[in-house]
């Protein structure tokens, strides 16, 4: 259907539920044209204030330019939103809304329903009985009840399947780093360290994100920490589990059974060995696929898209485009300041642990009514949470993002004397309660502290813990802690010169003369362990870590 | 395996059994493990045991309780089947039989749950595709279960489980059953429907009935277009309550959207078994009691049923009832006929689907209470009444606690009259309260199913139905006609029968007036066939009447 005046008009370029459509109906002209051509895209897309899409569209850089800036909102049926050009969206003012939740309680059930299936052997016994055979001795089960479950990611999901666990009567206890304790304990679940979930669970459900500390975060190592004979079950993110470390522990009787919906290659070889594993339970990723679940995301993305055309900020906005382009201009190596101010403190903090407490310090000689500070607390917010998540943090969703991850941010602004020509002299973030990588790190109260300036347009680190440093952010950044002695720059050049990593900036900070000195020095490339190693090796040198930005 | 002697009873474990339960046995007795004994050496072993345990491979016959001489006291089967005792040479010989019937409970329930998630998400289709090389999505979308609404079906000890598991996935959960308190349901938030009720509404159907001569393909043509198309069913009871001919059609016709099931009619089931094979249909070998746990669990229960059963407790878990002295047996044999006989009647008199909750049985004797023990007479009348419609076997040692897990409330009632105690009893009534009748004049002034009887020369005698007073032996069965008193009419009902070869072996009518309202009750050695009973029932002078078997 097509139609004009004051109504907004939606375009649906894939297939919708109904009750999605209605919803839209209610308020804007729906017009639904499915397999276009890009160019009937580009053609109607100048007529349409929103576009709905699923996976099978592409929408580029060219839809948004076609669209003449009439284009308000692109809603993403579904989570994933590789099809869609977030960086040409927000250049062109458009906001890109997705549906992560709709797919809450089906994911939980087919978690469950794996797991009850996998106890009981019924795929096993359904494929035997289908053959013919009828051997009851060989499909013996174990039971549920009085087990113990560990959940591993006690987001969404997690938490919907520890809430179906505990009726089938079994103990729950779950690992999130992020998790707020008392969210956990109101559904009678025991909030514990992930060794001690390891060392203890029967059954281990995961749902975690996959992000560089949880890749493979299941391996030979961890599975060593199991007790024998435990039940695994992946509804979450194949790559969480290294598969070849997992056939081990299955043959090695670690673990006794698995089941399993993702797998890091989608689809899974052929002749792939887990797959085919009599022990194993496999499913072709159908965690999301219930009727009452596609109905669902064709409501949220329905109710995403008439929230944001009513000009209201989104949950599920995945992009950021609301800051006025001249606040934007000015800001811009700020907002880049700030981003790697909390990526550089984020990657400070020792692992496992997570970070609740942060706060941020701007300095600045104007006016705190002249100074808007969400756009930087959003990119701060970005930089401490993106590497360990897979969420996509923006000025719209930040602060929900942060509260929803149990990050508490407060913000300080320090009045400076002076010329209010630029908007900010420093940005200082300090991570407190945790334990850090690098002791230098941490300032007189025991914070993880970092601080950055903006010098002729290029973000600057300048201070780490108590050490001053002056450092561009533009690579990666190597930070050492030596005495401070004669020829410790030239040794430390001479080892990344012969490994080819180009030094881009490089600095020394020190207390006092022949104290203690910080060495920060800025890196185009990315070092070889080797090479790292032979940083850590020169004896003068007492810690030292990489941080890659 | 150890064998000793000494104060403590010696118990023989023929099978192999859990090592808890071989555990607990030790503490009590000494305990002999042979496994694989032939029937001779069997024997020979037992003469020397004052209990055995086994499975279901070893065949318990008279020749071993022979062979006892009346050593053995009791019989543990690690189960709940009961085929491989001679449970009459047990009762002969004064053991006691004990099963396990309730160790499989969780094992059965977490079964049934493990079907319905496997089901709606097509796990076992799934799985069989990838492996077979696809990777077919579309195909496999599958259906949630919170918000649905499952039908359990039974609400005994494993439709109680299940249905407490499926409200802890968010399911809404109503059941039906005949003899669940509504109280106990209600308890963990489930509504008690009908029948009708029940299967009409339900997205899913969870089966947890016995399998009776009432629920015998209860699941069948009829029932199924009752149900919402798309339902979907799982059974982890007993196969013969679905007519599976009836199931195949019903999912090709797509009524039944998939069934998951773990028992059928005929065990394994035949090679190219339509169901078995059908896609949308998850099926297991009978693995609802088939957890390690379970096994264990198993042997607690049966070596605690026997330890108990040697120490003279009575056990819930009997299934028969040596414990009557032989000579008050010998004197109570035609009256315990006698009572089994009245409660089966009574209970065949009551309108299908409804249970039954309350039950008044009169002795009528001249005998001094303390001279009469009607234990075995109230265990008899309860078995007589709950038999006909359950799979549980019923005796002396556990009939009150079956009745009362029934919701069956018995209550007696002693008339003494005056005269000769050469008899121990002169008459037995049974009436029922608060049922419909099939058969309106079975029912008594208050309203209630009324049967009373005698024994007459050693042999039970029907005596009156209702307000009736008739004089029928109960050796066959029975047909009941109410009727217009007129004259020919034993003779018309009897040429019918004649014409086809079924032989009366009594036959009387009573009156409550000359000219009025007879009742005529003929007892037959044969069932007579459908068309033999319509044509009793198409002479027009018979108001009503119904054929009872005995």
């Amino acid at each position: 259907s097509t139609g004009d005046g004051s109504k907004p008009t939606i375009l649906v370029a894939e297939k919708l539920g109904d009750a999605g459509i209605k919803l839209l109906e209610d308020v804007a002209n729906v017009d639904c044209s499915y397999n276009m051509t890009p160019e009937e895209l580009n053609i109607k897309i100048s007529l349409c204030d929103a576009l709905i899409v699923r996976s099978g569209t592409k929408v580029g850089r060219e839809v948004f330019e076609s669209s003449h800036g009439r284009l308000k909102v692109v809603g993403r049926a579904g989570v994933g939103i590789d099809n869609v050009d977030l960086s040409a969206a927000t250049e062109f003012g458009c906001l890109v809304v997705n549906a992560p939740t709709a797919n809450t309680i089906a994911a939980a059930e087919h978690g469950i329903a794996l797991m009850a299936a996998m106890a009981r052997n019924v795929a096993q016994a359904d494929a035997s009985v289908k053959a013919g055979e009828w051997k009851r001795n060989k499909y013996v089960g174990v039971s549920l009840v009085g087990k113990t479950l560990a959940v591993l990611g006690f987001g969404k999901v997690g938490t919907e399947v520890a809430r179906r666990a505990k009726g089938l009567g079994m103990r729950v206890i779950a690992h999130d780093p992020y998790a707020p304790a008392d969210r956990a304990h109101a559904i009678g679940v025991d909030l514990v360290s992930f060794d001690e979930a390891l060392a203890t669970a029967d059954f281990i459900s995961l749902h975690m994100p996959l992000t560089p500390t949880t890749s493979k975060i299941l391996n030979d190592e961890t599975f060593a920490k199991m007790k024998k004979g435990v039940r695994i079950v992946n509804v979450a993110r194949g790559g969480v589990i290294d598969e070849d470390a997992l056939v081990r522990a299955l043959d090695a009787g670690i673990v006794a059974q698995a089941a399993l919906d993702v797998f890091t290659k989608e689809p899974p070889a052929k002749d792939s060995k887990l797959v085919q594993h009599e022990r194993v339970t496999v499913t072709p990723h159908l965690g999301a696929s219930t009727m009452e679940a596609q109905e669902g995301v064709a409501i949220e993305i329905a109710e995403a898209v008439v929230g944001a055309l009513n000009g209201e900020l989104a949950a599920t906005a995945v992009n950021a485009p609301m800051v006025s382009a001249e606040v934007l201009t000015e800001l811009k190596p700020y907002v880049v300041l700030a981003e790697k101010l909390g990526r550089l403190a984020v990657q400070l903090v020792a692992g496992g642990s997570g970070v609740k407490n942060a706060k941020i310090t701007y300095a600045s000689a104007r006016a705190t009514d002249d100074l808007d500070t969400r756009l930087l607390r959003a990119m701060i917010t970005k930089g401490i949470i993106e590497p360990i998540s897979d969420v996509y943090v923006n000025l719209v969703n930040a602060d929900f993002t942060a509260k929803q991850r149990g990050l508490r941010l407060s913000e300080e602004r320090v009045l400076l004397d002076g010329s209010p020509e630029s908007p900010l002299e420093t940005i200082t973030v300090q991570l407190s309660n945790v334990e850090s990588k690098f002791a230098s790190s941490l300032s007189e109260s025991g914070e993880v502290k970092v601080e950055g300036k903006v010098k002729d347009g290029v973000p600057h680190l300048t201070k780490v813990g108590s050490f001053e440093v002056d450092v561009t952010l533009e690579g990666s950044i190597i930070l050492c802690r030596q005495v401070d002695q004669p020829g410790m720059i030239g040794t430390v050049g001479s080892i990344l010169g012969e490994s080819n990593v180009n030094v881009n900036f490089m600095s020394v900070g020190r207390i006092a003369p022949r104290k203690q000195a910080i060495m920060a020095i800025g890196v185009d490339d990315i070092p070889s362990k080797e090479t790292l190693k032979k940083i850590g090796e020169i004896p003068a040198v007492e810690e030292f870590v990489f941080l890659k930005l | 395996s150890s064998s000793g002697g000494g104060g403590k009873p010696t118990i023989l474990v023929t099978e192999k059994l859990g090592q808890a339960g071989i555990d607990l046995l030790k503490k009590y007795a000494n305990v002999d493990c042979s496994y694989d004994l032939s029937l001779e050496e069997l024997c020979t072993k037992i003469s020397l045991c004052d209990a055995l345990i086994v499975r279901s491979g070893t065949k318990v016959g008279r020749d071993v309780f022979e062979s006892s001489r009346g050593r053995l006291k009791v019989v543990g089967r690690a189960g709940v089947g009961i085929d491989n005792v001679d449970l009459a040479a047990a009762t002969e010989y004064g053991c006691l039989v004990v099963n396990a019937p309730t160790a499989n409970t969780v094992a059965a329930a977490e079964h049934g749950i493990a079907l319905l998630t496997a089901m709606a998400r097509n796990i076992a289709q799934a799985d069989a595709s990838i492996k077979a090389g696809k990777w077919t999505r579309n195909k496999y979308v599958g259906v949630s279960l919170v918000g649905k609404t499952l039908a359990v079906l039974g609400f005994g000890k494993v439709g109680s489980e299940v249905a407490r598991r499926a409200r802890g996935l968010g399911m809404h959960v109503i059941t039906h059953d005949p003899y669940a308190p509504a109280d106990r349901a209600r308890a963990i938030g489930v509504e008690l429907v009908s029948f009708e009720v029940a299967i009409s509404t339900a997205d899913f159907i969870s089966l947890h009935l016995p399998l009776t001569a009432a629920t015998s393909k209860m699941m069948n043509d009829v029932t199924f277009a009752m149900m919402k198309k798309g339902v979907r069913i799982v059974n982890v009871a007993r196969g013969g309550v679905i007519d599976e001919e009836a199931l195949l059609r019903a999912l090709d016709s797509g009524i039944v959207a998939q069934a998951a099931l773990d028992v059928f009619t005929v065990e394994p089931p035949v090679k190219d078994n339509k169901l078995v094979l059908h896609e949308s249909v998850t099926a297991t070998p009978h693995l609802g009691a088939s957890t390690m746990e379970a096994q264990e669990g198993v042997s607690i229960e049966v070596a605690e049923a026997v330890i108990g059963a040697l120490r003279g407790e009575l056990a819930a878990t009997a299934v028969n009832a040596p414990m009557v002295p032989l000579e008050v047996l010998r004197e109570l044999k035609p009256y315990v006929v006698l009572a089994e006989k009245l409660g089966r009647l009574a209970v065949q008199l009551v309108t299908g689907g409804s249970g039954v909750n309350a039950v008044k049985v009169t002795y009528a004797s001249s005998r001094a209470p303390d001279d009469l023990d009607t234990r075995l007479l109230r265990a008899m009348v309860i078995k007589g009444i709950i038999e006909p419609i359950s799979s549980v076997f019923i005796n002396l040692v556990n009939s009150d606690y079956i009745a009362k897990q029934r919701g069956v409330k018995i209550s007696e009632e002693r008339m003494v009259l005056d005269g000769s105690p050469e008899n121990p009893i002169e008459y037995i009534t049974v009436r029922i309260a608060n049922v419909e009748s099939r058969f309106a004049s079975a029912l008594s002034e208050s309203g209630e199913i009324k049967v009373e009887g005698r024994v007459k020369q050693g042999v039970p005698s029907l005596t009156k139905v209702g307000l009736f007073g008739v004089d029928v032996s109960l050796e066959g069965s029975v047909i009941l006609c109410r009727q217009v008193d007129q004259p020919g009419m034993i003779g018309k009902v009897a040429s019918i029968l004649g014409d086809e070869n079924v032989n009366v072996s009594f036959m009387s009518v009573g009156r409550i007036a000359p000219g009025k309202q007879a009742v005529m009750a003929i007892g037959v050695d044969e069932q007579p066939s459908k068309e033999t009973l319509k044509k009793i029932g198409d002479i027009p002078a018979i108001e009503e009447f119904v054929f009872l078997k005995l």
